[in-house]
């Protein structure tokens, strides 16, 4: 899951008025973090409910993780931990009213819920509504001195232009847990805005030390070095991020800058050029993630977004969005096909295969998905299977060249 | 730098005195120790910075801009309109044009959509529209550059609009369209800001011109903020449209040498041009500040053509890589190295860019270092303008604000539609500090502001500003800057007109140095820069408590260098290209006559 990236995303926009909301919806681990729910406190059936739900919203599977919270709730009404569950998925699908209404459910049931005046945070500042944000962040802090609260504080407080209290609560977010690398990634950013980019790597440094594969601070780091005219320096950090996301063109911008400075110009305008087409790709994304906020209830524009985003190699992002569209419309057969096909991309074949097979149960002849099916088949060493997959393509459509040539490729036996 | 170690703190204690405590500043001034290890005669006397709203007073309060603003939000209205200054009739005193914007209705329905107001001398300004040749104009008008491009000694108009853009020939304070036979009436399309420079160095002036997005009321698209009601577009859902570049041919007319000069390709979306000399050869160079897409940095190839080096020269981008909304744009040598600084205007969310030349075509984003960047982060940047705001010798950075969405306050916290201005004062090392809050008056007020630009239009030794708003009025700002004396600050300067003769008649594209005791200034003279605005060309030295210039050097555009040693502090001079002596110029009147 691509970790939140914070100030970059939040500058990814010209309209700041549709950034964040989309932005962190994307990068819901790190820029917002959602506190895990808590210990159990239903009865072992709906707590089971409620862990199986909790997993599929894990794994981005939304209409299950809804359908079992649902069926919590029919067991037991009262449990708080149903309406947290369905309070973190509206959020994940950008839902924000529905997710505010469920968390405030929690609330009537238990005001001191651990995580649920954070999340309600998030919310708000996902609408960009930053002072409601600091005031449900405060109550967090109230119930549960976390650094989580303390961080989303800080970003709230940036957001309005009040960087002393940003700084405040963002030095509290690490003293509360040195280990919170967000906190320091975020703190080292609003001292880099200031131009104090000594101090700021000093406290991204800091970072990387307690959490040395945060890619994030990597990058961060190698801002900094190159803001302080240290190319060479510069020169690792940005290529172990660059190596690392394949999508991330600062990185690379930053990478064919310092070559530029270390008079390596034609090795320079190569990576520059590379950083380009990156940026291109992410300016398309950017546009569709506007559209996307403007219109979160339109399954097509968060199947849009997934599109860009997987060809841009960000296929957790991808699934996350395709999984949005897919539970807004259950029944369009593309996206569950899009949706086996990422788990394909990502090397779930068994995922994929499970994917493939539902499609076919509701549209048997859906040709697409037989070919799909036996590419995944011919890929996990099952020739028959394979083969039976590409035959049901020729019979659905005789002249079919690429089912035709797949099958000559496979093993006669 | 003047005040290395107390400037800062003398503009908050000069601010506390804005507004009319004259012996608190004498107090000060009495009091400043530090003053005393400046420099010889740089920083003697601090002086007491204020600036007063005069639009009324001036006779300019009648000029409101018109947007056409139906409830159809479309996108053009959101974007203008630009002003300025120009001398239209040579008299040496700075008249204003502004632009009126238009509306969707006929264009017979329609008012002039240029307003021109003369300067009477005395502070005031009287609508001539008519009497100039411009009651006649039609369109719905953008941005002005102004610049004498047929070498006559008058100040010709390029006007940019949503179609047809349009150049007025000047003869004597009178002005002619001379679009078509100009050969400037390129396609339709909707054009920004432009500039004159003189590209190739053969002594007329070229023009650059902005082009924006391909829209026309036909094509708008439904945008919205809420995802239910339309709101205004942002340029990344409309297709850019490439600049043109119209070399002059000497003659009254142009040619469309885009291509051959070498700007095309280009992503279009411009909003800002501006002209430096980065890399000190003495051919101009050109940054085109551009909304959602990369900046451009062209660099002379020493033939009048050009090559884009955005990317490479780290311009084009944030220090992530990323394109912001570029849209006014300035240029200057603001502290001590003696490199050339671009600033660029962006998006609210967004800094202002500021990148100074390193070496070899490089520059480095000093946003943050400068201290301009944190603060500029939350307005929206628009009209900007370099100039020395309190005459210590640096230059200061006046940036207009306003957003484009007047929705903007119910969707966003802590953005606002009207924004103040900031006035980001030079610490003379390259470090800002925005005292505009301090300043108040006129800066305390929010403003939906879009074009900026200067000039001394009272004649009173300091520099002025005039602000144009979108949907509303333009503000005039008089420069109140007294001396620690509680006069006037005319001997606290030396201002400077070029008058080329190989060089373009303006002089533009002269670097002029004046030096006082060891210390260099560097001015350029230029037209375009800021957003849709015209300044004045005269150059302003802030000389503090110096009598004297040491040296005053004009490198002309043509190759020239005329030297002056032992200027006076407190006078105007005429600088022709390769006379002898400099020529003072009056306040009643200007010695140039038309050729």
């Amino acid at each position: 899951m691509e970790k939140g990236l914070s100030r970059r995303k939040d500058r990814a926009v010209r309209s700041a008025t549709f950034v964040s909301g989309v932005m962190c919806v994307l990068a819901l681990s790190g820029c917002l973090s959602q506190p895990e729910p808590r210990s159990l406190a239903a009865d072992p059936l709906t707590q089971q409910l409620l862990i199986a739900g909790s997993e599929a919203f894990d794994r981005l599977d939304f209409r299950t993780a809804l359908a079992l919270a649902d069926s919590a709730e029919r067991r037991a009404p009262k449990v708080p931990e149903t309406y947290f569950l369905r309070g973190r998925i509206y959020s994940a699908m950008m839902r924000w009213a529905d997710a505010e209404a469920q968390y405030k459910k929690v609330i009537e049931l238990e005001p001191g819920y651990i995580g649920v005046w954070n999340n309600l945070g998030n919310n708000a500042f996902r609408q960009q509504e930053y002072r409601q944000a600091i005031a449900y962040f405060r109550k967090e802090i109230a119930y549960n001195p976390a650094p989580i609260p303390w961080h989303g504080m800080g970003r709230a407080y940036r957001e309005l232009g009040v960087m002393d209290s940003a700084q405040y609560a963002y030095e509290r977010s690490i003293a509360v847990d040195s280990t919170y690398a967000a906190a320091y990634l975020n703190l080292a950013i609003l001292l880099q805005d200031e131009g104090a980019f000594s101090e700021a790597l000093d406290v991204a440094r800091r970072g990387a030390r307690v959490r040395p594969d945060d890619i994030e601070l990597q990058y961060q780091i190698g801002a900094l070095l190159m803001q302080l005219g240290r190319p060479e320096q510069a020169l690792q950090y940005l290529a172990t991020v660059a190596t690392e996301w394949s999508w991330h063109y600062p990185s690379r911008y930053n990478l064919g800058q310092a070559l530029a400075r270390l008079g390596r110009g034609d090795e320079a305008q190569a990576v520059l050029k590379q950083a380009e087409a990156l940026r291109a790709a992410q300016a398309k994304i950017e546009s569709m993630e506007m559209v996307v906020q403007a219109r979160p209830g339109d399954p097509l524009a968060h199947a849009g977004l997934a599109s860009l985003l997987r060809r841009a190699g960000r296929y957790d992002d991808a699934m996350r969005a395709y999984q949005v569209a897919y539970s807004l419309d259950p029944a369009n057969l593309e996206f569950q096909n899009n949706i086996a096909n990422l788990h394909l991309i990502r090397g779930d074949t068994t995922a994929s295969i499970q994917w493939y097979r539902n499609i076919l149960q509701q549209d048997p002849e859906f040709i697409d998905v037989w070919l799909n099916l036996g590419v995944v088949y011919a890929i996990s060493g099952h020739a028959r299977e394979a083969r039976e997959a590409w035959e049901m393509v020729l019979q659905l459509d005789p002249g079919h060249a690429a089912a035709k040539q797949y099958l000559a490729r496979l093993p006669r036996s | 730098m003047i005040v290395p170690a107390s400037k800062s703190n003398a503009h908050l204690v000069r601010l506390s005195l804005a507004g009319g405590a004259v012996m608190l500043s004498l107090v000060v001034a009495c009091n400043a120790p530090e003053a005393a290890r400046e420099p010889a005669g740089l920083v003697a006397d601090a002086p007491s910075l204020a600036f007063t709203d005069v639009t009324f007073d001036a006779g300019l309060g009648d000029f409101r801009h018109e947007t056409g603003a139906k409830g159809d939000k479309w996108f053009p209205e959101t974007m203008g309109s630009g002003g300025g200054f120009i001398d239209y009739d040579g008299d040496g005193w700075e008249d204003i044009l502004l632009v009126r914007g238009g509306t969707w209705d006929a264009p017979e329905t329609q008012l002039p959509a240029l307003w021109l107001y003369r300067n009477n001398g005395d502070g005031t300004f009287t609508l001539v529209t008519e009497e100039a040749g411009l009651g006649g104009v039609r369109a719905y008008g953008l941005g002005i550059a102004v610049a004498d491009y047929d070498n006559d000694g008058d100040e010709d108009i390029y006007f940019t609009t949503l179609e047809h853009n349009m150049l007025f020939r000047n003869d004597g304070g009178r002005f002619t369209d001379v679009s078509k036979q100009a050969g400037i009436a390129e396609e339709s399309t909707w054009s920004s800001s432009a500039i004159f420079f003189d590209a190739d160095r053969d002594g007329w002036l070229d023009l650059y011109s902005g082009n924006y997005v391909k829209w026309s009321p036909e094509t708008d698209l439904f945008c919205s903020l809420d995802g239910d009601t339309k709101g205004y577009c942002t340029p990344e859902t409309y297709t850019g449209v490439p600049s043109r570049f119209f070399h002059n041919n000497g003659d009254g007319t142009f040619s469309d040498w885009t291509a051959k000069a070498g700007f095309l390709p280009a992503p279009g979306k411009a909003l800002g041009v501006a002209e430096l000399d980065f890399n000190r050869d003495g051919w101009p160079d050109l940054v085109v500040a551009n909304d959602t897409q990369p900046n451009l940095v062209y660099v002379n190839n020493g033939d009048g053509t050009f090559t884009e080096i955005g990317v490479m020269s780290s311009v084009a981008y944030d220090e992530n890589g990323k394109a912001r909304a570029g849209m006014g744009i300035d240029i200057g040598v603001v502290d001590s190295t003696g490199e050339e600084t671009i600033f660029i205007g962006n998006f609210s969310k967004e800094m202002i860019g500021v990148y100074r030349h390193v070496s070899d075509g490089l520059f480095i984003d000093r946003g943050a270092v400068s201290k301009i960047g944190r603060t500029s982060l939350l307005t929206l940047a628009f009209g900007l303008i370099l100039f020395d705001a309190d005459l210590d010798g640096d230059l200061d950075l006046f940036v207009a604000n306003g957003h484009v969405q007047p929705e903007i306050e119910d969707m966003q916290e802590g953005i606002t539609h009207a924004e103040p201005p900031h006035l980001f004062m030079n610490n003379g090392d390259g470090t800002f500090e925005d005292l505009a809050p301090a300043i108040g008056g006129p800066f305390a007020a929010a403003y939906v502001a879009r074009a900026a630009a200067y000039a001394d239009y009272d004649k009173d030794g300091d520099v002025d500003i005039l602000i144009t708003e979108n949907n509303g009025p333009v503000h005039l700002f008089r420069n109140e800057l007294i001396n620690a004396q509680g006069g006037p600050v005319t001997s606290n300067m030396l201002r400077v007109l070029t008058e080329g003769q190989r060089s373009n008649r303006d002089g533009i594209g002269s670097r002029v140095i004046a030096v006082v005791d060891g210390r260099r200034m560097e001015r350029r003279v230029r037209s375009g820069s800021s957003y849709l605005a015209s300044s004045e060309k005269a150059l302003t030295f802030g000389l503090g408590a110096a009598t004297r210039v040491d040296s005053l050097i004009v490198q002309w555009s043509s190759g020239a260098v005329d030297r002056f040693a032992n200027v006076e502090a407190g006078q105007t001079v005429l600088v022709r290209e390769g006379a002898p002596e400099l020529i003072p110029v009056g306040k009643g009147g200007a010695s140039l006559a038309y050729r």
